[in-house]
């Protein structure tokens, strides 16, 4: 094939920024307060098993500092629990999938599906307990290329893995 | 071939042994995680070892043996037409789908569990990330060699398949004679050999001295007026004499270190592709085929730069746990060299069709805050209690900044229709080169930094590796990023 080379006007091409981004399903919103908060929970045992095991005193005030703590971190996490679903999103367009995250560190990765290597659907406990599914998308580049899109409601990742297998399978000529 | 393809289309499960083989890679997994309780009662040595251990043991023993059980009953696998279904897991489920036309390399292994039984390790590898892989742990040789077989004949069968053959076994296919590009001589490879990077050597020699002066701290403290003399004297003695012996040590190490390794070598140039050959004792030889070459990269150092070499990097499509071996370096390679193998990558290279930016001078503020002003403070605070002479720390921060002023100003890409190029460095110069159809996502990243700035750092992957342009214009950087896809959209190029 002859290498064409014609001038292209950049601002006819498709733009990203023109397309809404599709949030993530409300339920996640829940999962990941409850994931956050387990986690907190598994902090505070460990941290009462130190103080009740411990063989050397210690004082009120850092008791009362770690305590503080906590209960600063807990709440910090839940804002950026919450602030990061209003961040996270993605899009689906006839050539390529992109997904945006990250509250203070944003990255918008997009792979085009001619450039997919496989997909998979994975759903943990809780996620299944409030009908969630994740999706996980591979290319061939390296750490931070693939996509990960949770809190997909129903069989939605499963549909979304469908449609992006088939169309992979597509550009492939 | 004894094996019936229908009887695939059913679920299977791996040979049994598989068990034995989840269980052993547990347990080596659960004792190795288990070192930080090591380390505490090998620091406290009163309390009760062997019980702990031996806790430890039937803890991991029990924990392996019913991740094993779990692992073997929940793993199933079965072939389709044109592809392989795997599912696993009891709680985290997962089910994964690998088309035959993605399989890069099909290859057993087999350790010593595996030889005893009689089985192999099927490994199916994608050229993809770490996630893309499969492992079906255990299979009978029968199996395994029908499974083998199935994949290859459907791959041949697929349309979109042209190339398929050479997939199969990497070794069967080696790139033929070609035009001899490099052949190192015996002054290339003292220029090599000269120019390595004996800044690592350094880094452990500071480690070592810092050690010793902790050590003579110590003593300081409990000697008498004269002895710490006497002592300062001979430690400053014995130090610099070390240091001359473990500069020159390393300089004929690293010396003694390149001509092992790169004796004899020459690179040949084919129709396939590349082929190293070097070594004095051992020859080894490397090859690399035209069309799964991702990005070229080319450095030098000062030194290299006087002898005017630079080390050529041919990196290639692998998987992930292969990435760095399956990068060809080419040291020693001179400016014709480099734009030999420029060209036949980039065909028609010619520097009218790019357009050059600059990124942008806000990068020379954040490296010196992050790498300059933070690290110089908090050495500084840490050691201002005991001395004035920590104040000494802050004349980093200006060093830091002419380094930054050198990386901002060095640092230059170009765009063309079919590429970029970029070139970077602090005091040595690199330079990459990258086709547009080799890309397999792009990435926008902003710090908060970067917003309130209106700038952005656009990350390319490839099968490869990454290749990164920080600080630039975010409009730049969003229209970039949108022409890169339209570039890979449109491509009709094989990547690999």
């Amino acid at each position: 094939m002859l290498f064409q080379n014609n001038p292209i006007d950049l601002t006819t091409l498709p733009q990203l920024e023109h397309i809404q981004m599709k949030s993530l399903s409300p339920a996640y919103l829940k999962v990941s307060y409850l994931g956050t908060t387990i986690f907190f929970i598994m902090l505070a045992i460990i941290l009462m098993a130190v103080r009740f095991f411990a063989e050397f005193d210690i004082p009120f005030r850092v008791e009362l500092g770690i305590v503080g703590g906590w209960l600063l971190l807990l709440v910090l996490s839940l804002w950026h629990t919450y602030e990061d679903f209003q961040i996270q999103g993605f899009a689906i367009r006839e050539r390529d999938l992109t997904y945006r995250s990250g509250v203070f560190f944003r990255s918008t990765t997009v792979i085009p599906y001619n450039r997919i290597q496989h997909a998979e659907v994975k759903q943990g406990p809780i996620e299944r307990r409030f009908n969630l599914q994740r999706l996980e998308i591979y290319s061939a580049g390296g750490d931070g290329s693939d996509l990960y899109i949770p809190g997909l409601p129903g069989n939605r990742a499963d549909q979304l893995k469908d449609y992006i297998i088939e169309k992979a399978g597509k550009h492939e000529q | 071939m004894s094996s019936n393809p229908s009887s695939f289309q059913e679920e299977k499960r791996q040979s049994p042994v598989a068990i034995l083989i989840i269980l052993q890679r547990l347990f080596v997994m659960i004792i190795k995680s288990a070192w930080p309780v090591f380390v505490f009662y090998f620091i406290n040595p009163q309390s009760k070892f062997e019980y702990i251990m031996t806790l430890i043991g039937i803890g991991a023993v029990a924990l392996s043996t019913v991740g094993s059980l779990i692992s073997y009953f929940t793993f199933y696998f079965r072939l389709e037409e044109t592809e392989l279904v795997m599912r696993s897991g009891l709680i985290n489920k997962t089910f994964r789908t690998i088309p035959f036309d993605r399989i890069q390399t099909i290859s057993f292994t087999q350790n010593i569990i595996h030889r005893v039984f009689n089985v192999v390790q099927l490994d199916l590898d994608t050229a993809g990330s770490s996630g893309s892989e499969l492992a079906i742990k255990a299979l009978s040789h029968q199996e395994a060699n029908a499974i083998k077989a199935y994949i290859l004949d459907r791959k041949a069968t697929l349309p979109t398949q042209t190339e398929a053959i050479e997939i199969s076994n990497e070794a069967d296919n080696p790139v033929q004679q070609g035009r001899l590009l490099l052949h190192l001589s015996v002054p290339d490879l003292l220029k090599i050999g000269v120019s390595q990077n004996h800044l690592r050597t350094v880094g452990i020699m500071l480690a070592f001295i810092l050690g010793l002066s902790q050590y003579a701290d110590e003593l300081l403290s409990k000697e008498k007026e004269e002895a710490i003399w006497l002592f300062i004297f001979g430690s400053a003695v014995i130090i610099a004499l070390l240091t001359v012996l473990l500069f020159v040590g390393a300089f004929f190490l690293s010396l003694l270190n390149t001509v092992l390794r790169y004796y004899d070598l020459s690179l040949l140039q084919s129709d396939g592709g590349y082929t190293i050959t070097a070594g004095l004792f051992t020859k080894t030889e490397q090859s690399a085929q035209h069309q799964k070459i991702q990005l070229l990269e080319w450095r030098n150092n000062p030194i290299k730069r006087l002898f005017g070499i630079s080390t050529l990097y041919l990196k290639q499509a692998a998987s992930a746990t292969l990435k760095n071996k399956s990068t060809l370096v080419v040291p020693g390679c001179y400016l014709p060299q480099i734009e030999a193998v420029r060209d036949s990558y980039f065909s028609n290279f010619n520097k009218d069709d790019f357009k050059e930016y600059v990124i942008s001078p806000l990068v020379i503020g954040r490296i010196v805050l992050y790498l300059g002003v933070v690290p110089a403070l908090i050495f500084c605070s840490i050691n201002f209690m005991k001395t004035w002479w920590a104040l000494l720390f802050l004349a980093w921060i200006p060093i830091v900044w002419m380094l930054a002023r050198l990386y901002y100003k060095k640092w230059r890409y170009a765009i063309s229709p079919k590429g970029i190029y970029l070139t970077k460095g602090f005091l040595g110069q690199r330079a990459a080169i990258l086709r547009w159809y080799k890309v397999q996502s792009v990435t926008l990243k902003q710090s908060p930094f970067q917003r309130r700035k209106d700038l952005a750092t656009l990350e390319f992957s490839t099968a490869g590796g990454n290749l990164t342009v920080p600080y630039i214009p975010l409009a730049h950087a969003k229209e970039l990023k949108d022409y890169v896809l339209y570039a890979v959209e449109q491509s009709k190029e094989k990547w690999m």
